[in-house]
């Protein structure tokens, strides 16, 4: 860290932090936070609406996850299930969601169905 | 932390926000004096990095360059004009503003807290949340509060809209540091809009979507949260706030509130009068970024932009807008070398789109409740750095004859005095505040204001007390520096 006066002579005091942490409640490093919110915000449903950094995150998780899918949709699905919610998917939630992939899921349905995922309250909130 | 049963115990329509927002509580509500607001909006108009007051809006004796001159000898490198108002001038470059000066007051005498050796993140954070940094919990800033206390006027309109600064070139996580609701939680925080130019794609789905797939996302985002069993694992109470933020988040992107944020839609006569003729968003970040003027000269139009957003954000309803010059180090107004050649640029950047941001909230009948505020975090001088009583170590070098233009501007930093305008929002027109001195150190000579007293007055005209409190770590934290802002007195029409 540095600053325009004092290039690099400057102890690093602040961390980087991206909009989607920010938008998240992530304190920086030199502020306590004894409090988090309990409850979503509407920036932080844009961010992850819209927000650049989980859509770029999820493409890549999807463009990972499409020959497994492809392989075999409904074990990598449970997988994700296990690996994200930990537990497996209900069957009305293996229904819908098979639906939506088809038998050939695409990276674009794949980054969906993760996008959902990771918005459902069960894998954004703690209790 | 709220429970369900805590809940369902004290909600009521008027406590549900409040709890859906963490519940900071107001502290002893019932004790602050209640006020008739006189604005309902406000826009801040920043001008990141050191605005001159000798060389801008409060204008000094004249001396044009030499070869040879004495630097001590230079106030202002500009000849004054006259404005609407009689016996108030303004430096020369700013005749649009000067045309609208009849609308405004001008505060000529805003002080900068000494905070040492100068650096403008540090007197920007104390300038946005009114405290100095740093603090022992996150200072919220000046829009988060009055989002806080005020709500958005529009729902589907975020509150806090932050346009211009991009956080990525220099000091950036020390600008992200106010820039932020802080311990009040992110849904008083800014949405960010750092290219005004680029704005539609903020409240668009993200590259690669298209507007169907984006609807059949949500539709199976909703039929997956149907079937998903929450209702065994987490409480309806999260659930309910996590969908009602995603309804507003949708609900925006889907309003007709979203095409204020669409530039291209604005009519090509209006634009004009914002924006330089020939002028391409896409260029900006390809300016070099020196500091002989070549990038002031190529982003002029860029504030404009950010001005004519604001005006559009303003009419449909957005509470606290900030549009900022974007401080750069060393950029902009941080002129440390080539200050009269530079400023010349920098008042291209605001003179016009100021003014029409005035003209047009006018023509709208906005005026009267928007608040509209030109601020700077300090001012600038050829020779004295901070006070003239408690001067700081120099960060410009200033020899004793000026030989080249590269010496000739105002190079260094100065607290004593600053100018500050206001429009609109219940103050005076073509108004006056404090006087400075004619010769140097050309600091406050009567009536300073602080600001403490100046947020005090922003928010006297939002109808909020300067004793305004929210509790954080059992105690409670004012909206002005420990509560003692006072309405900066005579402003008010």
């Amino acid at each position: 860290m540095s600053t325009a006066a004092h290039a690099g002579k400057i102890r690093a005091a602040l961390l980087a932090a991206d909009p989607l942490q920010v938008a998240l409640d992530r304190p920086n490093r030199e502020i306590v936070i004894p409090v988090r919110a309990s409850a979503a915000t509407t920036l932080q449903a844009l961010e992850l609406t819209n927000g650049g950094t989980l859509n770029a995150r999820l493409q890549r998780a999807a463009a990972k996850s499409a020959p497994d899918a492809a392989r075999d949709p409904a074990a990598w699905l449970n997988r994700t299930f296990l690996t994200t919610l930990s537990r497996p998917p209900s069957a009305a939630e293996r229904a819908i969601t098979l639906g939506l992939l088809g038998a050939k899921p695409t990276p674009e349905t794949l980054a969906d169905f993760l996008w959902a995922l990771v918005n459902l309250p069960e894998f954004q909130l703690l209790r | 932390m709220t429970n369900r049963r805590h809940f369902l115990k004290t909600a009521s329509a008027a406590t549900l926000g409040a709890l859906a927002a963490r519940a900071p509580r107001i502290f002893a509500a019932g004790e602050l004096e209640k006020i008739a607001p006189t604005a309902d909006t406000i826009i801040v108009l920043w001008m990141a990095g050191g605005m001159a007051h000798t060389e801008t809006f409060d204008p000094k004796r004249y001396a044009p360059f030499e070869k040879g001159m004495d630097s001590k000898g230079v106030l202002s490198t500009f000849p004054s004009i006259p404005t609407a108002v009689d016996g108030v001038r303004f430096s020369e470059g700013l005749e649009k503003m000067a045309a609208v000066m009849d609308r405004g007051t001008l505060i000529r005498t805003a002080q900068a807290e000494d905070l040492g050796f100068i650096l403008h993140s540090r007197h920007q954070f104390n300038w946005h949340t009114g405290y100095v940094p740093p603090q022992s919990v996150a200072a919220p800033h000046l829009g988060a509060f009055l989002a806080r206390a005020l709500g958005p006027r529009d729902p589907a309109v975020p509150a806090f809209m932050n346009i211009g600064q991009r956080f990525d070139l220099g000091e950036a996580e020390e600008l992200k540091a106010f820039t932020t609701a802080g311990f009040l939680g992110s849904e008083f925080g800014p949405f960010n809009i750092p290219f005004p130019h680029d704005a539609a794609r903020a409240v668009q789905p993200p590259a690669g979507m298209t507007p169907g797939r984006f609807e059949d996302r949500d539709k199976f985002y909703r039929r997956l949260l149907d079937a998903s069993p929450i209702g065994q694992h987490g409480s309806e109470y999260q659930r309910d706030s996590f969908l009602r933020a995603m309804d507003n988040a949708h609900r925006l992107l889907s309003s007709p509130a979203a095409k204020a944020f669409d530039l291209s839609l604005e009519p090509k006569e209006s634009l004009a009068k914002y924006v330089p003729a020939g002028f391409d968003p896409a260029r900006i970040d390809g300016a070099k970024q020196n500091r002989d003027g070549d990038y002031e000269a190529g982003t002029i139009g860029r504030f404009g932009l950010g001005c004519l957003l604001a005006r559009r954000l303003a009419e449909v309803g957005a509470r606290f807008i900030e549009v900022t010059t974007e401080y750069i180090p060393f950029l902009n107004w941080d002129t440390h070398e080539n200050g009269h050649a530079r400023m010349v640029n920098m008042k291209k950047m605001i003179d016009a789109p100021v003014a029409q941001l005035i003209l047009d909230l006018e023509q709208r009948g906005l005026l009267d409740r928007t608040l509209v505020v030109l601020a700077s975090e300090f001012s600038r001088d050829m020779m004295i750095e901070g006070k003239e009583s408690a001067q700081v170590r120099t960060q410009a070098r200033v020899p004793d004859k000026i030989e080249v233009p590269l010496h000739y501007g105002m190079h260094r930093h100065f607290t004593e005095a600053g100018s500050v305008l206001l429009f609109g929002g219940g103050v005076k027109r073509g108004h006056v505040h404090g006087e400075t001195a004619d010769e140097r150190p050309c600091k406050t000579v009567r009536d300073p204001v602080t600001i403490t007293d100046l947020h005090a007055t922003l928010y006297r005209a939002m109808g909020i007390s300067p004793k305004l409190s929210y509790t954080i770590e059992e105690r409670p934290f004012y909206v002005t520096k420990d509560g003692l802002g006072k309405p900066v007195p005579g402003l008010f029409a």
